[in-house]
């Protein structure tokens, strides 16, 4: 694939060849062609917004049920993605600048994702999930799934009719009458290809193969797609080098994978200013776990190691704390415990400023966003910064979130998604608990926590980032290439 | 209602490195545990917890080699061994650790099966207590799931383990075992759940109108033992408090219909026979009964109950083999599946006994050719052990063969 610089030439849709006509793709292979720079950065941008809905709406309603289906429906419809496969009668001709869109916009996105573990798991996972869901909406043409298993060399063969017979009993025994299962194909593949039919009791499994039927076929599929998608990304990464050599492609990239587009939060200007005796009572109200517990082992402690100093102070600096609040907050915490005011002075009050912009390179730093606390530096002894929610023991967690005030059935849900590895939904699940609300509040970033927070209690509806599936500012990222 | 043994902290203190120093199958764990000949290859990578006097809790613990394992055993004489998975790198440098590298690579698949899950269906103890009426509960359990392992998944080396006091588990040794995802551990897991919802849900069991052959080969084995079990042992219908707590697994609109017809009969088993017999012949417009009622009656007082969690994480540590149990003195003994009719968990070795034989043996005659364990009653136990092992060793030594070949090959060109 080829980006072009300068004039504006050909578009997407003209100039990319797609690898089969089928809305189901396996994205083996990138595209051919020449893409314009303004549109690699839009499409990406896109499909990263679109990736983000089907998390929020996969940690809302239960995955492949009717809700979720439903309103996956209702919000691809808005943005106009996949039109063809939503378009409910089967001769709509395929929409080829469609295609090439999601083929281009899924091979610049595994760029983006391919670098760390924690990246690579949530792309892969809503990756997964769109595959799913395009599954789902076509799983009745049976032309496409065959021509999708041949396509990607998927050559299952069906067992004989005396492997058959073996099984004949059991089959029986799962609800399926003689004559249909006489009539029927079934295929012999490794329990773990199947693990959601497994996990269901929805297939038969024998000396760890399960027999399934085409209509199984969904599972199966997925599978094979996970694992060449996991594939081509560790491979991918190897040579993530030679592709960011590219400045504006690197540029974006880091966009796409800070996940907080649209406002950094260093600029504190705008907000309302806070006082260092108001910290206390927002902490329980208002701050994400993780700022709470720094805030508590503040308090209780006196002192805080590096790491969570910086994490909590940029944090306090996003929100609106202003210096001076600030310098007496740290100030007077830390005189409580072993450090006077004379060596607060010379060792910490330096580092405030300095945070601040107001010494030193006159830089203001950026407040951490979840993505940065969840995979830089893991606490050791005596930290109390990262992620409660990657960083904690689980029972720890669980004690926490209790004292905390959540009922067991919530602390399940919250400690279900901390488990599947999906933090920033945990803490979602936790800011909604804990606000007793419905809406959904995607979390990508302390100091929108604590922004949304503000904005629900306080009622008004004055725009804090909202839901940043609109929030992606298309502008933001040209100015940011421009540079 | 048979005492559960109990073991003071110094008799423990006193006797626990005699026992690390010569009744512990030390050489037997490391070869099991690095699934090779004890080499450094995997075994080095193990993490390992103890547990010493006072609580005090050491994670992450690794160790080169057999050597070095057991020099360490011997000094801190840990009163609980815990063991995790293999890691890809050594998670005791710490420091080392590029971020966000060390994982678990591999990990027995393991079960926990715990008693106390079952206090709402067991009438003779509650919590920690154990004895020979509740014991039944462990032995469906272990009945269930490892005709399920075996059968449906084809895992070969399993061993099964008395936690030494009120629970067994399972350690499933074979290579696709170890090497099975979170999430293909949470889906075996969930395929063997059927126990499901919390205090507040009385029917914790909703069977499919088609059993699935895995349950419908359960119900059979519970079947087979629930009269004894239930009526003989746990008398479970036996008084009011009992029968109306049965009654609330049936639709409230015929529990009374129900209860007034049971209440007649005398016994638990009279009263079970009364029920599935009015169950056959119930008809009514208003309420539909499930179509396996029976079956999800008796899963319910007898079906296995997991902790899914300890399976489906991959760094979850789980109490190893022979470890003393620190409350009860007794030796977390492997169970042997062919003989588990006649094994008694109130009567397994427990150590001051074990370390007594010992000492009786010394007085009469030194003979250093017997293995020590052989002359107390962990002899047997410690069999089963070697039998497990022996059995996984054909499956790396057959690797090692086939690794050497291609060796071979290479050198030929
Ligand atoms: S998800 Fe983000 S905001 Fe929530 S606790 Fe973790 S780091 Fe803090
Ligand atoms: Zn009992």
């Amino acid at each position: 694939m080829i980006i072009g610089g300068g004039r504006k030439q050909e578009s997407v849709s003209r100039n990319i060849k797609r690898e089969v006509v089928s809305p189901l793709l396996m994205y083996n292979s990138p595209p051919d062609g020449r893409l314009e720079f303004d549109e690699f950065a839009s499409v990406a941008i896109e499909r990263f917004s679109i990736l983000q809905m089907f998390e929020t709406i996969g940690a809302r309603y239960m995955k492949g049920g009717n809700d979720y289906l439903s309103k996956l429906d209702t919000e691809l419809r808005k943005l106009g993605f996949l039109k063809t496969i939503l378009c409910s009668s089967k001769d709509t001709p395929i929409d080829e600048a469609e295609l090439n869109k999601d083929i281009v916009s899924h091979f610049i996105l595994r760029l983006a994702f391919c670098q760390t573990e924690e990246l690579k798991r949530w792309f892969i996972q809503q990756e997964c999930d769109l595959f799913r869901y395009k599954l789902n909406r076509i799983q009745n043409d049976q032309a496409i799934i065959e021509k999708f298993l041949q396509d990607n060399d998927l050559l299952y063969v069906p067992i004989t009719d005396s492997e058959k017979d073996g099984i004949m009993d059991s089959l029986i025994e799962m609800g399926g009458s003689p004559n249909v299962i006489k009539n029927t194909h079934y295929f012999k593949i490794n329990f773990l290809e199947v693990l959601d039919l497994v996990k269901t009791r929805r297939v038969l499994v024998k000396k760890g193969f399960a027999y399934v039927t085409i209509a199984d076929f969904g599972s199966v599929l997925t599978h094979v797609f996970r694992t060449r998608l996991s594939k081509s990304l560790a491979t991918l990464s190897r040579h993530i080098k030679e592709i960011e050599e590219d400045q504006r492609i690197s540029d974006l990239l880091k966009i796409l994978r800070e996940r907080d587009i649209g406002e950094n939060y260093s600029d504190t200007t705008a907000r309302d200013h806070l006082t260092a005796e108001s910290l206390d009572s927002h902490s329980i109200k208002s701050f994400p776990m993780c700022m709470r517990n720094l805030h508590e082992a503040l308090k209780s402690n006196h002192h805080l190691r590096h790491y969570g100093r910086l994490q909590y102070l940029l944090f306090l600096k996003g929100i609106g704390l202003p210096l001076e609040e600030s310098l007496k907050f740290w100030r007077n915490e830390f005189s409580k415990g072993s450090i006077s005011v004379d060596k607060f002075e010379k060792e910490y009050a330096y580092n405030i400023r300095h945070s601040y912009g107001k010494e030193g390179k006159r830089t203001s730093y950026t407040p951490y966003s979840c993505l940065k606390i969840i995979t830089s530096h893991m606490p050791g002894n005596n930290d109390y910064h990262g992620c409660p929610f990657k960083h904690f023991e689980r029972e720890f967690l669980k004690q926490k979130l209790k004292q905390y005030g959540r009922s067991q059935d919530e602390t399940n849900q919250i400690m279900d998604h901390a488990d599947s590895n999906n933090y920033q939904i945990a803490c979602q699940r936790y800011f909604e608990f804990a606000h007793k609300t419905e809406e959904i509040v995607p979390i990508n970033h302390p100091n929108q926590y604590f922004e949304q927070s503000m904005r629900l209690i306080n009622g008004n509806n004055r725009p804090g980032r909202q839901n940043p599936n609109q929030s992606i500012k298309m502008e933001h990222i040209k100015i940011e290439m421009t540079q | 209602m048979p005492e559960n043994t109990t073991i003071d902290d110094n008799t423990l203190a006193n006797l626990l490195p005699i026992y690390y120093k010569r009744l512990f199958p030390i050489y037997n764990m490391c070869k099991w545990l690095g699934y090779s000949e004890v080499q450094r290859e995997n075994f080095h990578r193990r993490e390992f917890s103890f547990t010493l006097k006072d609580d005090i809790y050491l994670r992450y613990q690794t160790f080169n080699d057999y050597n070095e394992f057991e020099k360490e055993l011997l000094k801190r004489c840990p009163y609980k061994i815990d063991i995790g998975g293999i890691y890809n790198q050594i998670p005791k440098d710490s420091k080392n650790w590029t971020h966000g590298v060390l994982a678990v690579e591999e990990r027995e698949l393991v079960f926990d099966i715990d008693m106390t899950d079952y206090d709402d269906v067991r009438y003779c103890c509650s919590g920690s207590g154990i004895c020979n009426n509740c014991w039944p509960l462990m032995q469906f359990a272990l009945r269930i799931i490892d005709r399920a392992l075996e059968d449906d998944f084809g895992f070969e080396h399993r061993l099964w383990v008395y936690s030494g006091r009120r629970g067994i588990h399972c350690w499933v040794g074979d290579e696709t075992a170890r090497k099975l995802t979170s999430q293909a551990r949470n889906a075996i897991a969930e395929y063997l759940t059927v126990v499901r919802g919390g205090e507040n849900t009385a029917k914790k069991v909703n069977l499919n109108y088609n059993m699935h052959p895995s349950l419908r080969r359960a119900a059979k084995i519970v079947s087979k033992g629930f009269e004894d079990y239930a009526c003989n042992k746990q008398n479970f219908l036996g008084d009011d408090a009992k029968l109306s707590k049965f009654l609330t697994l049936l639709p409230q609109e015929c529990r009374d219909e129900f209860g007034d017809k049971m209440r007649v009969g005398k016994t638990s088993s009279d009263r079970w026979k009364i029920f599935q017999n009015h169950y056959q012949k119930f008809t009514s417009k208003k309420v539909k009964l499930s179509q396996n009622l029976v079956d999800e009656i008796m899963f319910q007082y007898c079906y296995p109950r997991l902790d899914i969690e300890v399976t489906k994480g991959l760094n979850h540590l789980l109490k190893s083999p022979f470890c003393i149990h620190p409350k009860t003195g007794r030796v977390c003994v492997p169970i042997d599946v062919d003989k588990l009719e006649s094994f008694d968990p109130l009567n397994v070795p427990v150590i001051d006994e074990i370390c007594a034989q010992l000492e009786r043996c010394d007085m009469i005659n030194l003979d250093k050719k017997i293995k020590d364990y052989k002359k107390t009653d962990m002899k047997s136990y410690v069999e089963v052990f070697e039998k497990f092992i022996q059995r996984l060793e054909k499956t790396w030594k057959g690797n090692n063969l086939k690794q050497s070949d291609l060796k071979g090959m290479e050198g030929d060109f």
